[in-house]
């Protein structure tokens, strides 16, 4: 068969591209379900991190989920559980980044004064800028962050606000669009649960 | 250098040939993570495992591969080994592929992949096809983490996440943002030119 | 969830802002070894803004009708590459046919547009933000644009630098790179432009 014919081409290109679809097929069956269960555990971390709740690497997740929201009621916009005794609010959000949508999940203390806990679940912000956000150092600025007159992200430079009475957190450095974006969302949310919190009072 | 030994190929794409500062290639994709050592590394191996599969490929299949089609089935088997790396990380290291974006399945368009294909692995064997594509990432690889080791360093005071700097230090911005990795990059550039025609005027 | 952006916000900012090359350091191979020549550089630019509207929308409908309901998300790099090296391959055949005399000076650099990075990453932003058509499109038309615009800055930038007395180890890559990272600081003075959506 001539090398340079245009059977041989033709041949060739189908074969290659069956072949190489149906290699990646399977890798991608095979991992699908890890990839799901992946996606399930973040999902799980976020609502026990905002909810205050240690998470370490050995433990299982899922388990302590389960015993914390036992009654998770998808329809609500917030669950609430009871962590160290207290009455915590749990709420996942959504909203706007610099360039596509942010999700996470926030807790806070069952008055809304004080916020307990803030996880980044999803986000397409730049690496290694707004991406930050998703860093240990910029979430753990929410832990216990007096919250009653919503939050301000500064801008400019900063490693993190050690003050939890101050409502600043400091944004990321050369990310000062997603840095506001992160205070327009955590204080919208705030804003939503007062009003179905105060609804229900 | 027209030497085809493993130790003249490894000279050749770590320094006389790097990909980076002589042949100016496959810039494009990793500059943008270069701000942070962690997500350089984590690419740069990426792409030497795409590097070292395509060329493997390559050069076991160069005999069967039609000439008219011979970029576009390159390409192909390129994007399959990005493929790989993007399931792989999903499903086993889910934050890394969180945090590296769209810039994985940008391997697939760095020059220098295609490149070794096209100039090394299609005509020479396999195993040394493979130590081709080790060696161009390697080569690739170190330059890239000087420039990430600076831009770390300088704009968030700390190394692979670690703080580093003192607290009193105030991050440099610009080391955060595009433009460093461009001046950085030049000024390599113009380092290792200058050293390589001291060389040459001897 | 398709992001809430105003279409002419993010044209802005895909062509100043968030320029494609000089913020995103996307399509850099072509665009240093282009530069040196401004009518390359202009139809370089054009071509590349043709290609990346025309991928984007043809890639963008590929996903939302044919990938996304197949579950066949993850060959999406695959059929991205494909229908970018086909519609290359399709313009380099109608600028033959239109206008010999561009076909000659772009040269070799058509097919190199294949393998733009730039081209590629703007289906690939485009799919991980979940824009819709329209967001589509203006953003890919402003990327072309904003590369386009990049390009032939810089080729008018190099042509003063000929002329000047450039150390020998800065000549050529290292004076170009360090030209394109100020104009990467200058484009960052546009980002007073916009505000938070």
């Amino acid at each position: 068969m001539k090398k340079d014919s245009l059977f041989y081409t033709v041949l060739v290109s189908v074969v290659f591209a069956f072949l190489f679809v149906y290699l990646l097929s399977l890798a991608y069956g095979a991992t699908k379900g890890k990839v799901e269960e992946n996606q399930k555990l973040i999902e799980a971390r976020a609502y026990l991190v905002a909810a205050g709740i240690e998470v370490d690497n050995g433990m299982d997740i899922e388990a302590s989920f389960n015993s914390s929201f036992p009654n998770f009621d998808t329809e609500s916009a917030y669950q609430t559980t009871t962590v160290k005794g207290k009455s915590v609010v749990v709420s996942p959000f959504k909203g706007n980044g610099l360039w596509g949508t942010i999700t996470g999940v926030i807790g806070l203390t069952s008055d809304l004064r004080r916020i307990v806990g803030f996880e980044i679940v999803t986000h397409v912000e730049t690496p290694g800028l707004g991406g930050r956000i998703d860093e240990t150092w910029f979430k753990d600025q929410f832990k216990g962050e007096y919250a009653e007159k919503g939050i301000i992200v500064k801008h400019g430079a900063g490693g993190g606000d050690t003050d939890p009475d101050n409502g600043q957190v400091d944004g990321i450095t050369g990310a000062s669009r997603t840095s506001d974006a992160i205070q327009v969302i955590v204080n919208n949310q705030i804003d939503i649960l007062k009003k179905d919190l105060g609804g229900m009072n | 250098m027209n030497d085809d030994s493993p130790v003249q190929i490894l000279k050749n794409n770590i320094w006389y040939s790097n990909p980076i500062f002589i042949q100016i290639l496959g810039i494009c994709s990793t500059l943008a993570v270069t701000n942070n050592l962690t997500n350089t590394v984590i690419m740069t191996v990426g792409l030497i495992f795409v590097a070292v599969f395509t060329n493997l490929t390559v050069s076991l299949l160069k005999n069967l591969i039609p000439r008219k089609v011979r970029m576009i089935l390159q390409t192909l088997i390129i994007a399959f080994y990005v493929i790989i790396v993007d399931i792989l990380l999903r499903a086993y290291l889910p934050e890394v592929s969180k945090s590296l974006g769209p810039y994985v399945g940008l391997i697939i368009t760095n020059c220098i992949i295609m490149g070794r294909a096209e100039a090394f692995a299609q005509s020479h064997g396999p195993l040394i096809s493979m130590w081709d594509g080790v060696t161009s990432g390697l080569g690739y690889m170190w330059v890239l983490m000087i420039i990430a080791f600076v831009r770390e360093l300088m704009g968030f005071g700390t190394l692979f996440g670690i703080t580093v700097l003192p607290a009193g230090f105030t991050p440099w911005t610009i080391m955060v943002m595009a433009p460093s990795a461009f001046f950085l990059l030049g000024t390599f550039i113009w380092v290792a030119k200058t050293i390589i025609l001291r060389q040459e005027a001897k | 969830m398709v992001p809430d952006l105003n279409p002419v916000v993010l044209l802005f900012a895909s062509i100043f802002t968030s320029n494609i090359l000089l913020a995103n350091f996307l399509g850099m191979c072509s665009f240093i070894s282009i530069s040196k020549d401004m009518k390359s550089s202009n139809g370089l630019g054009l071509a590349v803004t043709v290609v990346l509207t025309l991928t984007a929308m043809l890639n963008w409908v590929l996903l939302q009708y044919v990938l996304i309901p197949l579950d066949l998300l993850y060959l999406r790099y695959i059929i991205f590459i494909i229908v970018i090296a086909a519609t290359v391959q399709i313009l380099e055949m109608v600028i033959d046919r239109v206008s010999p005399a561009l076909y000659m000076s772009l040269g070799i650099f058509l097919p190199l547009i294949t393998v733009n990075c730039a081209i590629l990453g703007v289906a690939l932003f485009m799919q991980i933000r979940n824009y819709s058509f329209v967001q589509t499109v203006v953003f890919a038309l402003g990327s072309g644009l904003g590369w386009w615009l990049a390009i032939v800055t810089l080729a008018a930038i190099q042509k003063k630098l000929v002329k000047a007395p450039v150390p020998a180890g800065l000549k050529g890559p290292g004076i170009t790179l360090i030209t394109i990272g100020f104009m990467a600081m200058a484009f960052i003075g546009f980002s007073g432009m916009l505000r938070v959506q």
